[in-house]
């Protein structure tokens, strides 16, 4: 295991896209057990960083200070350099769940982030086409969710967060909902278009294998700490499924699952 | 290659629909009259074996009769136009204030909590029973039949409404909230529409509720109106005059909820 990095540097800060300094979040209704107890940790700018953990050891609670939802009882979060409120501007959320709105069609789910940017019509329509393009949906801009599967649904998800350019992305488990088969297409697909962009990625997962074989860096929550967190060896450009047949991947699979417990 | 297959089967759905009424279609309709023989063939069966029914039943012929004669009946149309009116009116006030109401209150618990204890108990009582109150007020024209008709139509809405904003998704909420969205835009593009099939229900059992205060007030008492006829009727023992003026009755507030499904499908198509 790597030893994290306490000291940031202002340099080094510059290059980081997050970072949290001993930040702790406990809920309001039991103030005594922590959630996240202290945690430091810095994400470079085009990381992709894959939280794992079990369920309510604080994962999902991250993304959320990130988003801005929920605030730290104590310690400091930066993002891009600047208080987080500031640079929280730029950032795409997505859910297990596709959020759709059942009333809107593809075409009109994908310009939303855009209308409440402010985004002038015209431009927004170009900009939510080209992203259902991008996806593979190109020819289902006006269906509504109801008509299209789950994959389908997921992808025009996943455009209507790439539509901002976001330049930080924090995906909640965004493929777990999905059957094997679409899960890989559409993570071959989402790090297809992660190469194009450098967006950095916070993706939070509980499928270990899953976080391997996608991310360049697994961080392991354990009780609201940091018990893990190490490069993954693979390298890019990569494919999930060549990943898992890898004989490296055996043995940080089996590391990262005993630390798991 | 599953996309393409979805797509070119939607495209054949709609096709199909489009090439016109198939057999199946047809004995949909023919099944649909059934019922309605049925009913009329034993009512006609039961005046057979028994004439003297016919003093209450009256018989399938003369609630023909008195169809047809009150077509051209100037002063039945007369009452018929006076209860819609007033149950239109209701029906759009009573909409009006029961959306606003109902929206408001979901907007802020503090109001809903001063509210909602009245609404309850208002809406627990009877409304007819107010209908002499509102008579006694407004008197015997359209006024004293609207109040009844908006105190059902009111409460209809609000409650509909609430339910509506009620049934908005936390997940959508949240990411509502991580797209920055405004107070107005979370209103417009979230709120408004999710309460929208809720409203639109309401909407539609509205109107029947509006004609039940309508008609109920005139049975109280009024100037004019459906009410006042199957009054006028039953008491004169014209018991053709009655079931007709229940038929009409029947049929106008059935086609306005049946077009109002048409209207709600159109509107509801992403559903």
């Amino acid at each position: 295991m790597r030893a994290v990095e306490k000291e940031v540097s202002p340099d080094t800060e510059k290059a980081c896209s997050v970072v949290l300094e001993d930040v702790s979040v406990s809920f309001s209704g039991n103030p005594g057990t922590k959630v996240l107890d202290n945690i430091s940790l810095q994400i470079r700018e085009g990381e992709f960083v894959a939280l794992v953990g079990k369920s309510g050891c604080g994962k999902t609670t991250i993304l959320n200070l990130l988003a801005g939802l929920i605030e730290p009882k104590q310690g400091n979060i930066r993002i891009h350099g600047k208080e987080a409120a500031e640079g929280r501007e730029h950032i795409g959320y997505m859910f297990a769940r596709d959020c759709l709105f059942p009333w809107r069609r593809a075409q009109k789910n994908v310009e939303m982030p855009l209308e409440a940017k402010g985004v002038p019509a015209e431009e927004r329509r170009a900009r939510a086409r080209r992203e259902l393009k991008r996806v593979g949906l190109g020819n289902f801009a006006d269906y509504y969710p109801k008509s299209l599967s789950h994959g389908m649904r997921q992808r025009v998800a996943i455009a209507r967060t790439w539509v901002l350019d976001p330049d930080i992305l924090l995906m909640d488990e965004p493929f777990a909902a999905l059957d094997a088969q679409t899960r890989l297409t559409l993570e071959r697909d989402f790090l297809k278009q992660w190469a194009e962009r450098a967006s950095t990625v916070i993706f939070v997962t509980h499928d270990l294998p899953e976080a391997i074989a996608l991310a360049d860096r697994v961080i392991v929550l354990g009780k609201g700490k940091i018990i893990y967190d190490d490069k993954m060896p693979f390298g890019w450009p990569r494919d999930p499924e060549t990943v898992l047949a890898d004989p490296r991947f055996g043995k940080v699979f089996a590391e990262i699952r005993d630390l798991l417990g | 290659m599953t996309m393409i297959s979805q797509k070119q089967s939607m495209v054949s759905e709609a096709d199909s629909a489009r090439a016109g009424w198939r057999r199946e279609d047809w004995t949909q309709v023919i099944e649909r009259f059934i019922p309605g023989i049925v009913f009329v063939t034993l009512w006609w069966i039961a005046i057979r074996f028994n004439p003297s029914l016919s003093f209450y039943l009256s018989t399938p012929g003369d609630v023909a009769t008195f169809l047809g004669e009150s077509v051209s009946d100037s002063e039945f149309w007369r009452n018929v136009s006076s209860t819609m009116q007033a149950t239109f009116i209701s029906f759009f006030i009573g909409s009006v204030l029961g959306i606003a109401a109902g929206i408001s209150v979901s907007l802020s618990p503090r109001v809903e909590a001063a509210i909602e204890p009245y609404a309850s108990a208002l809406n627990s009582l009877p409304r007819i029973a107010l209908a002499p109150v509102f008579i006694a007020f407004l008197g015997l024209g359209t006024a004293g039949k609207v109040a009844v008709g908006v105190s059902l139509v009111f409460f209809v809405l609000y409650y509909n409404c609430r339910a509506g904003v009620k049934s908005v998704d936390p997940d959508w909420s949240m990411l509502a909230r991580t797209l920055n969205f405004s107070k107005r835009k979370t209103f417009f593009s979230l709120l408004l529409p999710v309460t929208w099939p809720s409203i639109f229900s309401g909407l539609r059992l509205a109107f029947t509720y509006a004609l039940l205060g309508v008609v109920s007030s005139e049975i109280v008492a009024a100037r004019a109106g459906m009410g006042q006829l199957i009054m006028l009727y039953s008491a004169q023992f014209r018991m053709d005059a009655v079931y007709g003026t229940l038929i009409w009755m029947g049929v106008i507030s059935g086609g306005v909820y049946w077009i109002a499904g048409r209207v709600e499908k159109r509107i509801m198509s992403w559903k």
